[in-house]
């Protein structure tokens, strides 16, 4: 589906690069409940993947502060959904109403220019692949995250 | 008495439908399960792709079942191409069926239907008041998972499973990690056991069509022929004379019929129709629940699912022994190499039907010469379940009328539940809205 492979192309760069060997690089695929065993255990994580309606053809990045999570407790809306579409945000209040220890999160959104059914990036989409990864081993550089999941 | 039910929504199933229900002085005047989602066109994606190009593309149908799918998908191709697997890919497929069915399920009761019997709204609020309980489905969940990431590099989209055999037979030693996961389940497996039998279904009988593939030496999940009782045993070729399907003007799928009847899938059905040739731990765990077949309660399909996830892990491992004798002595793939044997396109049809958790699955390709798909048809449990569903409802509703509002939502939610509907595949599923 076009730029909705963003974030494995990411990912298949960031596995030929020399990472620290605390840092693992995980394509997540599409795993509802299943982020919860891909992220325990994890003091950070970087997620990365493509992103409809940003403003600006531009990377979005930013962390998931403990605020954020705050918010989630009171936001019933989503529990009933089905887990088809389980997102993090989902798995992120269940790992909380487990009392589980939850990441550090930082995201990392590549716009979406075309999602229509096909193979490969967009142009404009490609340009911004080696952006993404020079920003998360910048982040990985500073000790501002220890492991990357797409 | 009069009622405008809309359940805009059915909460706790996969994907999106309603029910709509107007009583008129008790009598139901109106009674729709409507489907929502939009149509996913999958047989139309398939037509002039080369047919091994099916497996993986079908494969994304569901993000549950994938397996399934890739299985039902390969089993059409190799009959339309005339390929045989070896017995050690055969069995290796089935542990895999198991797998699935395990995950699956133990989303489904933990997840979705543990929070009904602590008349809570969601997973949330029950994850927060009895944390155990939700993470020991977790936990269970995640053994299923990390089988399948184990024989096939992962348990959604699996990508070992092809035409003709896996891309990379399991080692001696994946079969040993393999076996240590499924006896790593058993503890959690009795517990789940225990907590069911600590809660009742609610009460409901209404007997129907139950349809399901069928084996004399073995319960079918991969291999059988199509049985409902009272009808002759048929080849899978030949499940156009089992069931039919057809178009609802309030509906993006599909109902299916068995003759003048409607029909029920899934777990329920198989141990109705094939209880005998179900493990003894299985058996056990279905005197212990309360579930001795024939059974008319589609709300007891929860608690088949308990009884099937026990089967499941004694099967799997029982097969486990038989797959670790054979290895030693014959190849994994035919070609001896533990590649999989070269594949020459041929004209011609072919039907490939397992049972997927939900029920039963079938897949249907007519190719070229060349290899080249021509026509696709895939059948998927949920839409077989979905006539049965309104006849409940319609069986249900005078019975609980008398029940408040909120409450009479709560159980029609419930009873479709039950079914485990997968309405994101079958769209080609739930909001209940009442009138009054």
């Amino acid at each position: 589906m076009g730029d909705d492979g963003a974030g494995i192309e990411v990912v298949n760069e960031l596995q030929e690069l020399a990472l620290p060997e605390y840092v693992d690089v995980i394509d997540g695929g599409t795993p509802g409940v299943g982020l919860i065993d891909m992220m325990s255990g994890y003091s950070r994580v970087i997620v990365v993947d493509a992103v409809m309606g940003a403003c600006h053809p531009e990377l979005v990045s930013g962390s998931l502060g403990k605020e954020i999570l705050k918010q989630f407790q009171d936001d019933r809306e989503g529990d009933n959904c089905s887990l088809h579409e389980t997102e993090l945000t989902s798995v992120l209040r269940l790992m909380q109403a487990l009392g589980m220890s939850i990441p550090e999160i930082t995201i990392v959104g590549i716009p979406a220019f075309n999602i229509a059914p096909g193979i490969g990036l967009s142009e404009e989409c490609m340009k911004l692949i080696p952006q993404a990864v020079k920003l998360i081993t910048e982040l990985n550089r500073e000790g501002r995250c220890h492991d990357i999941f797409r | 008495m009069s009622h405008d039910i809309n359940i805009h929504h059915i909460t706790r199933v996969e994907g999106h439908g309603n029910i709509v229900l107007n009583i008129k002085e008790g009598r139901i005047e109106e009674l729709r399960l409507e489907i929502v989602e939009s149509p996913r066109f999958f047989e139309v994606m398939l037509l002039g792709r080369n047919i091994l190009e099916a497996p993986p593309i079908t494969s994304r149908i569901c993000g549950i079942c994938a397996i399934s799918h890739t299985a039902a998908s390969i089993k059409a191709c190799e009959d339309a191409l005339g390929i045989t697997p070896s017995e050690n890919v055969v069995l290796l497929r089935k542990i895999l069926l198991h797998a699935e069915l395990l995950q699956s399920h133990i989303l489904h009761i933990y997840l979705l239907v543990a929070p009904d019997l602590f008349g809570e709204g969601s997973v949330i609020p029950l994850a927060a008041s009895h944390p155990d309980i939700i993470k020991r489905g977790l936990r269970l969940k995640k053994a299923a998972n990390d089988i399948c990431r184990v024989l096939v590099g992962r348990h959604i989209h699996p990508i070992g499973m092809v035409v003709g055999g896996f891309t990379k037979p399991p080692a001696v030693k994946d079969l040993a990690e393999v076996r240590r996961i499924l006896e790593g389940m058993i503890p959690d497996m009795e517990e789940t056991v225990r907590f069911f039998e600590e809660h009742s279904m609610p009460e409901f009988n209404r007997p129907t069509k139950y349809c399901s593939i069928r084996d004399d030496k073995e319960y079918a999940l991969y291999d059988g022929l199509l049985y409902a009782k009272d009808n002759p045993p048929l080849e899978v070729q030949r499940y156009k004379e089992f069931i039919a399907e057809n178009v609802v003007s309030y509906s993006t799928a599909k109902q299916v019929r068995s003759g003048d009847s409607s029909i029920m899938v899934g777990a329920l059905a198989r141990l109705n129709n094939n209880y005998a040739s179900i493990s003894e731990e299985a058996k056990k765990a279905a005197e212990r629940l309360g579930l001795v077949p024939p059974c008319t309660n589609p709300f007891m399909n929860n608690i088949g699912q308990v009884i099937e996830c026990v089967h499941s892990i004694y099967d799997s491992l029982k097969i486990l022994d038989i797959l670790d004798a054979n290895l030693s002595s014959a190849p994994f793939n035919k070609d001896g190499k533990g590649g999989v044997p070269p594949i020459e396109p041929r004209e011609g049809k072919g039907v490939g039907v397992v049972e997927a958790p939900r029920g039963s699955l079938y897949h249907e390709y007519g190719i070229d010469d060349k290899g080249v798909i021509r026509s696709a048809n895939c059948i998927i449990p949920t839409a077989q379940n979905l006539l049965n569903i309104e006849k409940d409802i319609e069986a249900m509703v005078p019975s609980i009328l008398q029940l408040p509002r909120k409450d009479i939502e709560r159980r029609l939610e419930m009873l479709v539940r039950a079914y485990d509907p997968c309405i994101s595949c079958s769209t080609h599923f739930l909001e209940v809205k009442f009138i009054e």
